[in-house]
């Protein structure tokens, strides 16, 4: 071997991944040509310190996230199993599956596999998109719970890719709006919250929350949410805020100027 | 994984406990971020399931495994585009430090050392980056890589030559400049 193709065994030299006689003609070469030797020991020695990086662990939330994903799944599997037991009787029946089969056949067996194959698509994206709802709401859950601010907007950004919400992420997301210490993830829960203003849920949470904020600014975000919503309860609402005193000339003007422009809308 | 393709999808649970704490690492170790590798291990084995029935049987599971976590991990890059990473450098550097149980003085230098060897290797090019690790942390061998990043053997050995290479002469540089 020449120096290159030396030099090209390094890694699985250092990582005692050859055999004795792949190692022995390495070694062999090493003795007998000083640069390659030089330069094994200085790469080798930044091989080394490599494995000295610390090995962090996953996260705790990482096993009971893959649990939920994988149950979910199965969940959607076998609805989709149950779904097909539900199929009537001539496609449940051998003799009578067989006639059909035939039936189909002369039919044309193009059209044949062609429904096949459409139904087993249909199964399977059924499962994976149940198992995919499933899976965003968990995630939204934990990451919404967590400590760190950068976790908690993660958590918010997650919830918007759930189509369709159950109560507990809405819950969370208004509770993150209503008491995250950290404004912008408050302001983020706002924006995400926007998706969802068609939840009762929601729509009876978003005016009260006003109350609730001590920053102007999310107080304006909240304003600027209920502006872009329809309803007599947001108009009620946003009366309200345009003249509770409590609240900042900003905010006030905020609320004012939304109701100008509804009006102005309506007529 | 057979059985898994099947149907018997409750079985993917024996191969997340077997593969999940080192398909983390190697996020880990192409991402720096503990979160991003989180997701990335879940994003991995949701692809496994959506993907199970192209798993072909003879095929080493973790080869097939890194090929997806592969493809995850560069939709990861897309998808991230020009946001900033969320690599702490503080962090990194207390985790280097709590790492050693030598005195002050050695424990500072050996956190220094490593800090600045990763910030070399977060310097390598994406692709020789990956190689590296594949090759450093995943334990794998040179005809275990070619078939997970599907070149030839002769191709990888000579990148991760040039990695290993790459990295010494930066972090060489970077050392020089910090002593300067």
């Amino acid at each position: 071997m020449n120096c290159d193709e030396i030099k090209e065994q390094f890694a699985e030299y250092w990582a005692g991944r050859l055999d004795s006689a792949a190692r022995a003609v390495v070694e062999e070469h090493l003795h007998g040509c000083a640069a390659c030797e030089m330069e094994a020991e200085h790469l080798g020695r930044v091989w080394e310190t490599l494995g000295e990086f610390p090995e962090p662990k996953p996260g705790a939330s990482l096993r009971p996230r893959f649990n939920e994903t994988l149950a979910a799944y199965e969940l959607g599997i076998s609805s989709a199993r149950r779904a097909e037991k539900k199929a009537p009787w001539w496609r449940l029946a051998p003799v009578w599956q067989m006639g059909v089969a035939a039936a189909m056949l002369a039919a044309g067996v193009g059209l044949g596999s062609l429904i096949t194959a459409s139904r087993q698509n249909s199964q399977e994206v059924a499962a994976l998109r149940q198992e995919l709802a499933g899976m965003r709401q968990t995630v939204t859950l934990s990451l919404l719970q967590q400590q760190n601010a950068t976790d908690r907007l993660r958590g918010v950004a997650w919830s918007e890719r759930v189509a369709h919400p159950d109560a507990e992420v809405l819950t969370a997301l208004l509770f993150t709006l209503n008491h995250d210490q950290n404004i912008n993830v408050r302001l983020s829960s706002v924006d995400a919250l926007a998706n969802f203003t068609s939840s009762p849920l929601v729509r009876k949470a978003i005016p009260g929350s006003i109350d609730k904020q001590d920053s102007p600014l999310v107080q304006v975000a909240l304003i600027d949410l209920m502006s872009a919503t329809r309803g007599r309860d947001i108009d009620e609402a946003l009366r309200l805020a345009a003249a509770n005193p409590t609240l900042n000339e900003a905010v006030r003007d905020r609320a004012r100027k939304a109701l100008t422009t509804r009006q102005g809308d309506m007529q | 994984m057979e059985q898994v393709r099947d149907g018997d999808v409750g079985r993917l649970s024996t191969l997340f406990e077997r593969h999940h704490r080192k398909l983390f690492l190697f996020f880990y170790r192409l991402t720096g971020d503990r979160n991003a590798s989180d997701d990335l291990v879940q994003d991995v084995f949701f692809r496994i399931l959506k993907y199970r029935h192209t798993y072909q049987s003879g095929n080493e599971f973790p080869a097939w495994m890194y090929r997806i976590a592969r493809n995850s991990w560069h939709d990861h890059l897309e998808k991230r585009g020009n946001e900033e990473s969320l690599d702490d450098e503080a962090a990194h550097f207390g985790e280097a430090m709590a790492s050693t149980d030598a005195g002050p003085v050695e424990s500072l230098m050996k956190a220094e050392r490593l800090e600045l060897l990763r910030r070399a290797l977060n310097k390598l090019p994406e692709d020789r980056r990956e190689l590296l690790v594949l090759s450093r942390y995943q334990g794998l061998k040179y005809e275990e890589i070619a078939g997970i990043v599907g070149c030839e053997v002769g191709t990888v050995k000579v990148r991760i030559f040039r990695a290993v290479r790459d990295l010494a002469r930066l972090y060489g540089r970077m050392a020089g400049e910090r002593v300067s």
